[in-house]
Parts: structure tokens; C-alpha cells; sequence
């Protein structure tokens, strides 16, 4: 329809135009034929530039009042790819802004630098978004640009002379390209630079002092670089300084404290940093924004720290601080984050004054006393975590009056008392979580209120009675957590919708196993063990389509085991009287021999090991190194068991590999943080070189990350035997293991070039060409066939992405991580990752909205934006994306 | 790291499977990562993709220009790829057809 009406249209004008010649512009013949020679050159389609209409109506094109000349083209979103045009537009020796960003466009022109540059008046440059590479061309001679922006390109080396010549610059955006070297400081003539951005590159050194000179500067984001080194006092001049980022980089020494000169100044980050001594007290005197996460910072809280006037967000999360939290705190504030950090003390009474906190994370620290009941009169919170500190006393009934709370977490402290009735009024709450406390009571039926609730954790306390019938209305629930308490009565019906885990084990449950539990048709994981229930197994669970571990151990069950499905992963010990005529669903220890080789290496230690007898075993100890590479990679710091390596198992029939693996050599090469060859989203690869010479890839899964199915050695072991048997030339398989108590080591062939992802959106992207492309595609699709069609079942990949294909050589592409989904525990929802399959770019869309209802269903839509920004800025910088704007979350 | 509340669960499927196998088809063909600028490479290449004429624009230009042949051979790669990343499960092609399809791309 408005193709037609379009068609119309432009007929009927060059019908006009045939008429009234001199209607068709008021720009000058000679701006006329650029604008006619530059629409030829783009080849745009119809509808955006009219050949037969005044190039000043023609979308993108700005013109001077009265239309006598072109001013401004804005061109963003063109579908650009061709720079042929760029010289032609330097004819308008009238334009003021060029905005070329978001197109294709792989180069600029010595000849456009040179003819634009002469265009006094041209203020704005932007080349943002394009295909930019190679080195910064050199733009000696632009005297009016005041804005030049040539952002997300991927643009190289290092930056020095070629921003020489801009006498009026006042902002300039180099952030994500891959420049090196040092930050450029010889803007010699840009004295009037206002905003400097040069965020998401690879610029080394230190932060230099000349960058003080700039004293019109409001603006500096230097954050995602490898600068290092402490930063320089004289930051504190920039008296116009209004926005200072500095994050993930390596930057130490301690946080400068003159910035608390700076009254212009309200956003300060320098999260994800190396910084360490004490917070110097008063930096927040101006400060609307602080971001100091993750970090080395020590020592207490400044006292004024949180009592800054315009305060709205403070983040000190994953420090050392101590001490106990600051009493002074201002009421501006609306998010407050001090988790994973070992402060003590009391939570102050006076928190209870904040009006506009939304958030308040304390979790775990060392706080003790009761839970101050004053919280309650923090009427907009919405999360609520003070989770795995030493907190007491009952959870204060007060708390049912912030009606805004979406998540409150209370997990790992020591309350008691019963679970409040007035909890049951948070009519938005979304996750519940009081696991492991020493809760006493029943669980209250008008739980059931809790019509939003999704996730529910009661788990590890000393709860009675039974679950109440009225959880059966409970229709937004997705996951029910109540192991570990003296429940007790028949199972009751539960919400359809169930599906990330009901885990009702070592309870006191009796009765038959219901049949309505086969009603849950999303379910994946179904725990009743540890309970009295008696008589079968209903037949009719072995319809749950989602369901893969089903765990009824220890209860007295009888009658015959029904034929579950390969790949439901059922657990049904413990009970005499069951009869299992299948055979295949249980593992079985079969004396199959198994190709383990005993590495009969004992070190330094073994006196030690004598002592407390555990000779009998075949006990490797490592160099003092070793222990304590691993002490420092145990993150909480906590006093982890000392690795010892059990066992050395070789998987490989090829004799080769046979000889070349040296078990002791390979775990002393992983033990060096230096030998890291890449890391992916679950494991870290080290590089082996054997005695033999040959290299290896040691690929280190940790146990202790929780992801991990804690203590299912033998288990592990069995699948990584069949694994072991897999060959195809595309496939990573695993030639030999050793499983610790902490970690488990798996060897690989070498695969030299490294992840898919590195060498295609790397340094090397260009020098794949297609043949070395479609020879990947070709590989992978042959190695994930292969897969599929496994005889023994179909193997699948918990996280296929571009960066676990690794390459054997630019044409050889390696399907890598295959074990994943067999050792991934989607139980253990207290760890971080543990739900979380698939990387974000990956994930079939359906999938992913299922994630955004989650979120939107937890947070106010006031402040859903901010979080969603924060939460996927975290998720990125832990899987090394860079997501800088909100597009993905607005279009999903 | 993403924190408990913001994880979802997946089943994880061979149809999944081939969806992000078909993400890594894309980043072959257009050079650019799975998620950029806070965009996710599917749902760019799927946006882009409804008239075959703008197909050129999707693909690597440092690549596509290399020949005519080439061209049309990414063209035809880039039909898989699409099947692959298909919003329905139903209408994506099992792993076995699509290396097929890949061998046969002309």
C-alpha cells in the first residue's frame, strides 16, 4: 500500500518537475549535482532518497533555513559498505555534521581527511559503529571539528600524532577498538577537550599526569583497558570534572582522595581494579554515584562514607573491609551494596530512615544480632539480601510491611522463631529464601498469598507439620526447596508449573509417592529421598517429559522400578523391597577393567600423609606451590582441603598418547597460573609440554565452583570413560584424567590456534578466509552430528559457542566441553551459575524470554532498567562480552 | 557473574543445539560475534534477512568480495544458517541434514 502510494507520489512530482523546472531546489547547481552525484554513488533505495524531490527533503539531509544549503547528513543505519562516496561529500563546503555510524564501512580515505578536513565549519565526525580497521588514519587538519567519534570499530595500534590537528575538539570517542599503547596525552592543540573516551581497548601503562591539563575535561572513561600503575594526584585539579571511570583495568595504589576537591563530580567507578589500602574518608562529599567493587580495599567503612548528600548508589562489594557499617547514612540513597566483604557488627537501626532504598545487599559478611525490625520503614526496598552472615533472633514480622519487596534473602544465618505470618502479605515477592537457619514451626498456609512467588527456600531448618494444601494454588512457583526439615504427612499437590527443582528430601513423609506429581510436565528434578514412603513407584511418572534426575533413595518403596527413559538419571538405593528388572537405568559396578594407570610418584611430602594414614591409597602430594596456587584461586578464602591427586586414568587406546602423558609433569604445569592458555565460561586450559616433547591441553574443571556435582567421582569417572571412546577427528575428546577432591583435570590434544571466537573476532579475524571458514562449518556440523547420533544416546552440548570450538590448525575445528552437561548440577541453586546453561547470543529465543519474565516478574519496572543494565554488565564481564547499551533487553 | 535470581533453566536439546550452531554459521559468515553493541548476531541476521537482495550487507565484505563465487556460496551457507536459528523448534533441520545441506552448499 505505501509502495504504491510512493510510487504515485514520485510519478506525480516528476510529472511537476517536467513542468516547473526551478521548483525542484533552492540549493545551488553546484550543491545540487553533489547531492545528485552522492545519491548515484549510495545507491540507496528509492523510498529514502527521491531523485525528483530537493535533496533538503531527502531523509538524513539537514539544510540551512530557506534550504540554500546542505548542513548536515545523518546517515546512520544506511546500509553503507562501499566508502567510494566519502570524497564526494567534502564538495559541501557547507556541511557541519557528518554521522556515518552504524553502516559497514571499512575504511576512510586519505583523500576524505584531506578535502573534508579544509570544511571550516564541519563541527561533528561519526564514524561509530562501522568496520574501521587497520591503524588511526592520521586527521592532521580539521580546524572547526569539535565531536569526532570513531567508536566500535576495530581500529589498531597505537594513538598519538594523528588526533594532532584538532584545535577545537571538545569530545573524542576512540572506546571500543583495539588500540594499543600508551593513553594519548599529546592533544597538544585540543586544550578545549571536554569529553574523553577510550574505554574497551587494549591501552597500556599508567593513567598520565598530563591528563590534568585538560581542564575543561567533565567527561573521562578509560575503564576496560590494561593500564596499571597507581593514579595521579593531580586529577583532583580537573575543577569541571563530572564523570570519572576507570574499571576493569589493573590499576593499584590506593583510591585518590582529592577527588572530594571535585564538587562537579558525581559518578566515580573504579570497580574491577586492583586497588587496595583503606577509602580515604570525604570522597563521597559530591558523589551521586561510587563504584568500587572488586577490589583489594581494607580497613573500615569511612564513617562518612555512605552520608554524602546527593549519595544514590554505592557499591563496595568483593573488598576485605571490616569493621562495622557506617551509622550515618544518607537518604538519597537507592542502592546499597557492601556484599562478600568481612564486615561485622550490627546492621545499624538507622537504615531504617531511607526512604528511596530499593536495593540493600549485605550478604556474605560478618554480621551478627538480630535482624533490626526498623528495616521495615524502608517502604521502596525491593531485594532485601543478607544471606551468609551470623545474624539471629526471629525474622521480623515488621518486615511484611514493604510491600514493594520483590527478593529477600536471609539463607545461611542463625534465625529462629517461626516463619511470620506477615511475610505471607508480600503480595510481589518473588524469591523466598530462609534455607539453612534453625527455623522452627510449620509453614504457614496463607504462604499461598505469595501468588508472584517463584522461588521458594525453606531448606536446612527445623520446620513441622505438613506442607500446607493450599501450595497447589501457588501458580507462579517454579522451584520448591524444603530438604532437610522435619516435614512430615503425604505429599500434597503440587502447582503445575513446577520446574526447576522439587526437592522435598530428608523430610518425614509417608504415604505413596502421589500420582499427581506426573501432572509436572516442565519438572527436571524430582529429590524425595531420605523420607518413610511406601508402596510403587507410579508408572505414570515415567510420562514427566522434562524430567532427568529423580532421586527416591532411602524411603520403603517396594514393587518394580517402571521403565524410566535413558536419560532420566534415577537414584533408588536405599530401598529393599524395589525390584529393578531393567537393569540399564542404575550404573552398575561392573569389573570391567579399567585402563587406570597408577603413577607411582610420591613427593616431599608423604611423611606427612603416613601420619595420618592414607597410605593404603594411591596418594600423589604435590610441591608447596601447587597447594598454594590453589589456596589463592579458592576465592572465599576459606581453608579448602588440600588437593591430592587420587588417581591418574588414561582413556586413550593410542599408544602414542600412552607414553607421551606424564600425569606428574601435567599437574605442575596446571599448578602455574602462567601456563593458562585460555579460559572458557566453565574451565581453564593449560598448555602441557611432555617430557616427550608433545604438547597437551590440560583443561581444569573446579569442583568447588558448586556448578559441579560435588562427590560424584565414580560417576564422573564412568562418563568420562565413555567419552573417552568417542572418535571423530572434530571432537574434543578426553585422552586422560585425574580427579582431586577439588578439581578435575582433563587431556586434550593440543588444538594450537585456540577458540574459534579468538581467531574470528581477534587480531587474526582477517586472515580466515572462506575456505579455512566453510572447512569450520563443515568440521563442527560433522563433529555435532556425530554427537547427536551417538550410539549409546545423543550427547549434547550444554554451551556450544565460538569459543569451545577450538582449532587444530585454521581448517581443523575441535568440538570441545562435551562432558558439561553430564557433570553440571542444575541442583545446587545456592551457586551462582548453576542454572545457567547456554551463552547469552546462543539461546534459542524462547528460551531467553524465559529469563527476562523471570526478571520482570522481580523488579519494579521503576527500576528495572538500571538493574537490567547493571546485571547484564556483570554477566558480560564475566564472559568477556562487551555490552555496553540496553538494545538486546529493548528488542528481546 | 550472574546471581541466582537473573539464572534461568534450560532443557538443553538437540533443537538448541542446532539454534546455536546456527549462531555459529553467523559469526562465519558476518564476522561478528554472537552478541555485539547489546545485539544478538540472530535476531540482526533475522531482521536483515527478510529481502534476499539485502543479503550482502549481512555477509563479511572482507570475505564476500573475494569472488562472485564465493558470494554465492556464503549466500547459500547463509540459508542453513537461518534454517537453523528458526524461532520455531519444529522448523529447524536435525544436525544430519544440516551437514548435508553444508555439503551440498552451492
Amino acid at each position: 500500500m505505501t509502495r504504491y502510494v510512493q510510487q504515485r507520489t514520485s510519478l506525480f512530482l516528476s510529472f511537476l518537475f517536467l513542468l516547473f523546472p526551478s521548483v525542484f531546489s533552492q540549493l545551488s547547481s553546484n550543491q545540487a549535482n553533489t547531492m545528485m552525484n552522492l545519491s548515484k554513488l549510495l545507491n540507496l533505495s528509492d523510498s529514502l532518497w527521491v531523485a525528483t524531490k530537493d535533496p533538503c527533503s531527502w531523509k538524513g539531509v539537514n539544510c540551512s533555513s530557506g534550504n540554500s544549503s546542505v548542513t548536515g547528513l545523518f546517515l546512520s543505519v544506511f546500509g553503507l559498505s562501499n566508502s567510494n562516496f566519502l570524497p564526494a561529500v567534502c564538495n559541501i563546503e557547507t556541511l557541519q555534521a557528518l554521522d556515518l555510524s552504524n553502516n559497514r564501512l571499512g575504511s576512510i580515505s586519505d583523500e576524505f581527511i584531506n578535502d573534508c578536513g579544509r570544511i571550516d565549519g564541519l563541527k561533528l565526525l561519526n564514524f561509530s559503529k562501522n568496520l574501521l580497521s587497520g591503524p588511526l588514519p592520521a586527521f592532521n587538519v580539521f580546524v572547526g571539528l569539535e565531536y569526532l567519534d570513531l567508536s566500535f570499530n576495530s581500529l589498531s595500534g597505537n594513538v598519538s600524532l594523528q588526533v594532532d590537528g584538532f584545535p577545537a575538539l571538545k569530545s573524542l570517542n576512540l572506546s571500543s577498538n583495539n588500540f594499543t599503547g600508551p593513553i594519548p596525552v599529546n592533544l597538544r592543540k585540543s586544550l578545549m577537550l571536554e569529553e574523553l573516551q577510550l574505554s574497551m581497548n587494549s591501552f597500556q601503562g599508567t593513567v598520565p599526569q598530563e591528563i590534568a591539563n585538560y581542564q575543561n575535561l567533565s567527561l573521562i572513561d578509560l575503564s576496560a583497558n590494561n593500564l596499571e600503575g597507581s593514579v595521579p594526584t593531580r586529577i583532583g585539579n580537573l575543577a569541571k570534572l563530572r564523570i570519572l571511570l576507570l574499571s576493569d583495568n589493573k590499576l593499584s595504589g590506593e583510591i585518590p582522595a582529592n577527588i572530594s576537591n571535585i564538587p562537579t563530580l558525581y559518578r566515580f567507578a573504579a570497580n574491577q581494579n586492583k586497588f587496595g589500602g583503606t577509602i580515604p574518608s570525604g570522597i563521597t562529599r559530591y558523589l551521586s554515584f561510587l563504584d568500587l567493587s572488586y577490589n583489594s580495599l581494607r580497613g573500615p567503612i569511612p564513617t562518612d562514607l555512605l552520608s554524602g548528600s546527593n549519595l544514590q548508589l554505592v557499591d563496595l562489594s568483593y573488598n576485605l573491609l571490616e569493621g562495622s557499617l557506617p551509622a550515618k547514612v544518607s537518604e538519597s540513597l537507592i542502592r546499597l551494596r557492601l556484599g562478600s566483604n568481612r564486615l561485622n557488627g550490627s546492621i545499624p537501626p538507622s537504615f531504617g530512615t531511607l526512604d528511596n532504598l530499593t536495593y540493600l545487599e549485605l550478604d556474605n559478611n560478618s554480621l551478627t544480632n538480630e535482624i533490626p525490625h526498623q528495616l521495615s520503614s524502608c517502604r521502596r526496598l525491593a531485594l532485601l539480601n543478607l544471606a551468609q552472615n551470623d545474624l539471629t533472633g526471629p525474622v521480623p514480622a515488621p518486615l511484611g510491611n514493604l510491600g514493594n519487596l520483590q527478593v529477600l534473602k536471609l539463607q545461611l544465618n542463625n534465625l529462629s522463631g517461626d516463619i511470620p505470618l506477615e511475610i505471607t502479605q508480600l503480595q510481589l515477592l518473588s524469591t523466598l529464601n530462609i534455607s539453612w537457619n534453625s527455623l522452627t514451626g510449620s509453614i504457614p498456609s496463607s504462604i499461598s498469598n505469595l501468588q508472584r512467588l517463584a522461588h521458594l527456600n525453606l531448606q536446612g531448618n527445623n520446620l513441622r507439620g505438613p506442607i500446607p494444601a493450599t501450595i497447589n494454588s501457588m501458580n507462579s512457583l517454579l522451584e520448591v526447596q524444603l530438604g532437610q526439615n522435619q516435614l512430615s504427612g503425604t505429599i500434597p499437590m503440587m502447582p503445575v508449573k513446577l520446574q526447576i527443582a522439587l526437592n522435598l528430601s530428608t523430610n518425614l513423609f509417608q504415604g505413596a509417592i502421589p500420582e499427581t506429581l506426573s501432572r509436572l510436565t516442565d519438572l527436571e528434578i524430582l529429590d524425595l529421598s531420605n523420607n518413610n514412603l511406601s508402596g510403587e513407584i507410579p508408572e505414570s511418572l515415567t510420562e514427566m517429559e522434562s524430567l532427568n534426575q529423580l532421586i527416591l533413595s532411602n524411603n520403603q518403596l517396594s514393587g518394580v522400578i517402571p521403565d524410566f527413559k535413558h536419560y532420566v538419571s534415577l537414584n533408588a538405593s536405599g530401598n529393599s523391597r524395589l525390584i529393578n528388572n531393567t537393569a540399564t537405568n542404575t550404573p552398575q559396578e561392573s569389573p570391567k577393567k579399567r585402563r587406570s594407570v597408577v603413577v607411582p610418584v610420591v613427593v616431599a611430602v608423604v611423611a606427612a600423609f603416613l601420619a595420618v594414614g592414607i597410605v593404603s591409597i594411591i596418594v600423589l602430594s604435590f610441591s608447596r606451590r601447587f597447594l598454594k596456587v590453589n589456596d589463592q584461586q579458592s576465592q572465599s578464602g576459606e581453608n579448602l582441603p588440600s588437593p591430592q591427586v587420587i588417581q591418574g586414568n588414561l582413556l586413550t587406546t593410542n599408544g602414542i598418547h600412552r607414553s607421551s602423558i606424564d600425569f606428574t609433569n601435567a599437574m605442575e604445569v596446571a599448578a602455574d597460573p602462567l601456563n593458562i592458555e585460555l579460559k572458557t565460561r566453565f574451565s581453564t586450559y593449560y598448555k602441557a609440554t611432555m617430557p616427550s616433547g608433545a604438547n597437551y591441553f590440560v583443561k581444569k574443571l573446579n569442583w568447588s565452583d558448586k556448578i559441579f556435582q560435588l562427590g560424584s567421582h565414580n560417576k564422573f569417572g564412568q562418563e568420562l570413560e565413555v567419552l573417552g571412546k568417542l572418535s571423530n577427528s572434530n571432537v574434543m575428546t578426553p585422552l586422560a584424567y585425574v580427579l582431586t577432591v577439588d578439581s578435575a583435570y582433563l587431556f586434550y590434544e593440543y588444538a594450537e590456534k585456540g577458540t574459534l571466537f579468538d581467531v574470528l573476532h581477534g587480531k587474526l579475524g582477517d586472515t580466515l578466509d572462506w575456505a579455512s571458514r566453510y572447512s569450520i562449518a563443515v568440521g563442527v556440523a560433522q563433529g555435532l552430528t556425530f554427537l547427536h547420533g551417538c550410539s549409546s544416546g545423543p550427547i549434547l552440548l550444554l554451551d556450544l559457542s565460538s569459543r569451545n570450538i577450538l582449532l587444530k590448525s585454521l581448517k581443523e575445528p575441535l568440538v570441545g566441553d562435551i562432558e558439561l552437561h553430564k557433570v553440571i548440577d542444575p541442583t545446587k541453586s545456592t551457586g551462582s551459575l548453576s542454572t545457567v546453561a547456554g551463552s547469552v547470543g546462543y539461546i534459542p529465543p524462547g528460551k531467553q524470554n524465559s529469563m527476562l519474565n523471570l526478571i520482570s516478574n522481580k523488579y519494579s519496572k521503576f527500576n528495572l532498567y538500571e538493574l537490567v543494565v547493571t546485571k547484564i554488565h556483570e554477566f558480560s564481564y564475566e564472559h568477556g562480552y562487551r555490552i555496553l547499551s540496553c538494545k538486546w533487553f529493548q528488542t528481546a | 557473574m550472574v546471581l541466582a535470581e537473573y539464572a534461568y533453566t534450560m532443557r538443553v536439546t538437540m533443537a538448541g543445539n542446532v539454534y546455536s550452531f546456527g549462531v555459529v554459521l553467523l559469526e562465519l559468515l558476518t564476522g561478528k560475534p554472537a552478541v555485539s553493541e547489546g545485539t544478538e548476531l540472530a535476531n540482526w541476521v533475522l531482521r536483515n534477512s527478510a529481502q534476499q537482495d539485502r543479503w550482502d550487507g549481512i555477509l563479511d565484505f572482507n570475505i564476500s568480495r573475494t569472488s562472485p563465487a564465493v558470494r554465492s556460496h556464503m549466500h547459500a551457507v547463509l540459508k542453513i544458517a537461518l534454517s537453523c536459528v528458526s524461532v520455531s523448534t519444529e522448523a529447524r533441520p536435525k544436525m544430519k541434514t544440516v551437514l548435508r545441506m553444508i555439503l551440498n552448499a552451492r
